[in-house]
């Protein structure tokens, strides 16, 4: 059967993080290697002996979204929401043709509206059922993110969150692309959004994960995550349309790999992540040796640096690619995370550089030789070709891969 | 530039399981279609708080560990053990029974809203409590995160194919089939393991109240139903076919009208993807009752058949389940053609609405 499937470019990008608001903004801080880490506001810390987080302090969703009101939607649903519309900005399109054609709004996502529900029961703990303020129970169901988005830009395609945990975003993306290219869908806003909450702080803290100051992925001085909050969304469309209209086009989803450990709720597993990878350099027809650059999961934990690395070494052999960690950077933004990988892999992709790995010192002898973390700051480089890692609690794994056009 | 209506292969559902208010598996179900059952109406478990004075359709009450015949299940929560043993018996049901291979061509979509309420709750309250550490243990903190259930699904059988916890309102169950289908389709799995959870609790129940979202007549219901979609040929007996399922949102747009004429645009498209005629479908597996949205669903399906086939809610009969009731519509179609009472019937659709403008449909075929 010939292959009839559409080629899915990527032509818009919106970001709400703690390193900025807008695309330009996220990647220009991302490139020096800045931090976005300051003590958490969002929930009282007093108790906790870790405080930092990755907040986006300044969000205003008022100043971004046109159509929703915010005070309608949890946080995390607003995160979507104003992601998405920066990226329908920042792609040049009419939003009046996104809205007449099939579009489809698909966001991950890992705790849904997670301080929506903290607040609730925050409520219900002091009062009982009188004490709550029930209309905020229906701003609760995680589907609500998707619908962010698509009430916000006035969408009729289907309106799906894809709550797999931190793979979440690329779960999406992978859904988003096969929708474009399958044409069951003419556009797709493809990302995640999570929102600070103190459920996942303490889990973390549980699990002895959490770092006291920066994350430091790779390194031997590691001491775990940051958790972090924020929006992401990219704008999925037809090559061939988005070449008619002049857009500019970031990247080229050339495809994905998803697949579970089916071993352990929170430990990862290297065999099953070099499944994953060797499934999404099929689906995208790519070998090894046509990647560039790996924009690793990541998280700062010696757990994930020891499952990663090894199950990159066991598909690349000697020889791999640069590999970093933008969350050495703006913290674990849980379902977002990949969906932020995503995005700064789409400027490596179309601006020509390797995004660093921040605060790092010396890599974990532990980890092998002959690994590129991408110390500092970014680095030119002449990059083709992108290898995109989400993994998830409950082995969830998503991989996507991104092409230069 | 329109997106196609490229008819879609159909893939096989060859198992079915479910948890319900009839109690554990596809004939307690059976029975409470065909009238031999009650529904089991009061709280299942001893919380601290009281429901609201509303109908309920609650799981009865089961121990986990002697179903499963396992260890390990002292940390799992309600809302995941319902999933277990629904997904359990769908597979069983399907020839796959035991798990020691890994089974890499299967995997998982579960619809879902918020997780489960209750875990959510009981750990609320014990960080709470002051002067004491906040920390959640390990072994509880995958209980808040939405995916533990379609993860702990994927553990306890060995199945290793991509995993997904969909959320999309009511029409969650839906998007859980569309999205099963599609991925067995485009090449991504051989097998899904498919359908929805919820999980009642006072909490959950006295939202559903204040709001004033439970219909005049109707109850609040809870469990899980889960179908395994295989690639043909399916080495099994097909119970039913999975043609096209099609989701749409009109939130954005002024309510009820478009929801009415966006359900009947996803059914015509639905139609056309499944290569059947209007005339063709014998019977709808309704996701409403009568009263609420329920006009919107009904008024949708005629304007896009031009008439009103047989129908059946399972809402009725298992209440409320809000995300699962999508898969319980399929599961209760199963049972329905089972049951030799309605051999008549070859091509069934199933309608989705929510008051948050999502809405849905699939085929299925006999």
């Amino acid at each position: 059967m010939p292959d009839t499937r559409r080629r899915v470019a990527v032509t818009g990008i919106g970001v709400v993080s703690s390193l900025g608001i807008g695309i330009a903004d996220f990647a220009r801080a991302v490139r020096a290697g800045r931090t976005g880490f300051t003590p958490i506001s969002s929930f009282d810390t007093s108790r906790f002996s870790r405080i930092m987080g990755g907040e986006v302090t300044d969000f205003d969703a008022k100043s971004i979204v046109e159509t929703i009101t915010p005070d309608d939607w949890g946080r995390s649903s607003q995160f979507a929401a104003a992601a998405a519309r920066l990226a329908v900005r920042d792609a040049g399109i009419d939003p009046g043709e996104l809205a007449e054609a099939t579009t489809s709004a698909v966001m991950g996502t890992t705790s849904g509206e997670s301080a929506v529900l903290q607040r609730l029961a925050e409520q219900w703990s002091s009062g009982g059922p009188d004490g709550v303020e029930w209309t905020l129970a229906a701003t609760a169901p995680a589907g609500r993110i998707s619908d962010a988005v698509a009430s916000e830009l006035r969408l009729t395609g289907e309106s799906c969150t894809i709550a797999s945990a931190c793979a979440a975003s690329n779960y999406a993306l992978g859904v988003g692309y096969d929708l474009v290219s399958c044409a069951d869908a003419d556009f797709v806003l493809a990302g995640g959004a999570d929102a600070m909450n103190r459920h996942n702080h303490a889990g973390f803290l549980g699990l002895g994960a959490l770092a006291p100051d920066v994350v430091r992925p790779f390194d031997a001085d590691r001491a775990g995550i940051i958790t972090a909050e924020g929006g992401v969304a990219l704008l999925l469309e037809p090559l061939d349309h988005a070449q008619a209209r002049g857009a500019h086009c970031y990247a080229e989803v050339l495809g994905y790999g998803a697949n579970c450990d089916a071993a352990h709720m929170v430990h990862p597993d290297a065999d099953s992540i070099a499944e994953c990878i060797r499934l999404a350099h099929s689906a995208a027809g790519v070998s090894p040796a046509d990647i560039d650059y790996i924009c690793a999961h990541g998280t700062g934990t010696a757990a994930n640096d020891v499952a990663e690395v090894g199950a990159i070494r066991a598909v690349f052999g000697a020889t791999l690619p640069p590999i970093s960690s933008i969350k050495s950077m703006i913290g674990h933004t849980m379902g977002a995370a990949s969906g932020f990988g995503a995005a700064i892999s789409c400027m490596a992709l179309y601006e020509g550089f390797l995004p660093p790995t921040a605060n790092l010192t010396t890599v974990d002898p532990e980890l092998g030789p002959g690994l590129d973390c991408v110390p500092g700051v970014a680095r030119p480089a002449d990059v083709r070709v992108v290898q995109n890692h989400g993994f998830a609690f409950g082995g969830n794994n998503a991989i996507t891969i991104l092409g230069r056009l | 530039m329109t997106a196609t209506g490229q008819v879609v292969e159909p893939v096989a559902i060859t198992g079915c399981g479910v948890v319900s208010t009839a109690g554990i598996g596809m004939d307690g179900l059976r029975a409470l279609m065909d009238g031999t059952r009650e529904p089991h109406t009061g709280p299942a478990v001893a919380d601290d708080v009281a429901y609201p004075p509303i109908r309920l359709r609650t799981v009865p009450q089961f121990s986990l560990a002697e179903r499963l015949a396992r260890k390990g299940v002292r940390r799992l929560d309600r809302m995941t053990g319902f999933g277990l043993l629904a997904s359990k018996e769908a597979l069983e049901s399907a020839g796959l029974t035991g798990s020691a291979e890994p089974r890499a061509g299967i995997g998982v979509v579960a619809g879902t809203s918020t997780g489960s309420i209750r875990s959510f709750a009981q750990l609320s309250a014990e960080l709470q409590v002051p002067d004491q550490r906040p920390v959640i243990s390990p072994s509880l903190f995958p209980n808040i995160v939405l995916n533990c259930c379609a993860s702990q699904i994927a553990i306890w059988n060995n199945l290793h194919g991509p995993n997904a916890t969909l959320a999309a309102g009511n029409v969650g169950g839906v998007s859980a089939l569309r999205y099963g289908g599609n991925m067995i389709r485009r090449g991504h799995a051989d097998g899904m393991v498919i359908g929805g959870i919820e999980e009642l609790c006072p909490q959950l129940a006295w939202g559903w109240h204040r709001l004033g979202l439970v219909p005049a007549g109707g109850a609040l219901g809870e469990g899980a139903a889960f179908l395994l979609a295989q690639r043909y040929p399916a080495q099994r007996p097909v119970l039913a076919e999975l043609l096209a399922a099609e989701v749409g949102y009109y939130g954005s747009q002024q309510p009820r009208a478009s929801l009415v004429r966006g359900l009947a645009r996803q059914i015509e498209r639905a139609l056309t993807r499944s290569a059947v005629s209007a005339d063709d479908v014998d019977v709808v597996s309704l996701g409403s009752g009568p009263s609420g949205i329920g006009w919107a669903e009904r008024k949708a399906v005629v304007l896009a058949l031009g008439r009103m086939p047989a129908t059946f809610a399972m809402t009725d009969l298992v209440g409320e389940c809000f995300s699962a009731a999508g898969a319980f519509q399929a599961a209760g179609l199963i049972a329905r053609w089972s049951d030799g009472q309605h051999s008549g019937e070859r091509v069934a659709l199933l309608t989705s609405v929510g008051r948050d403008g999502n809405v849905g449909c699939a085929v299925l075929r006999r």
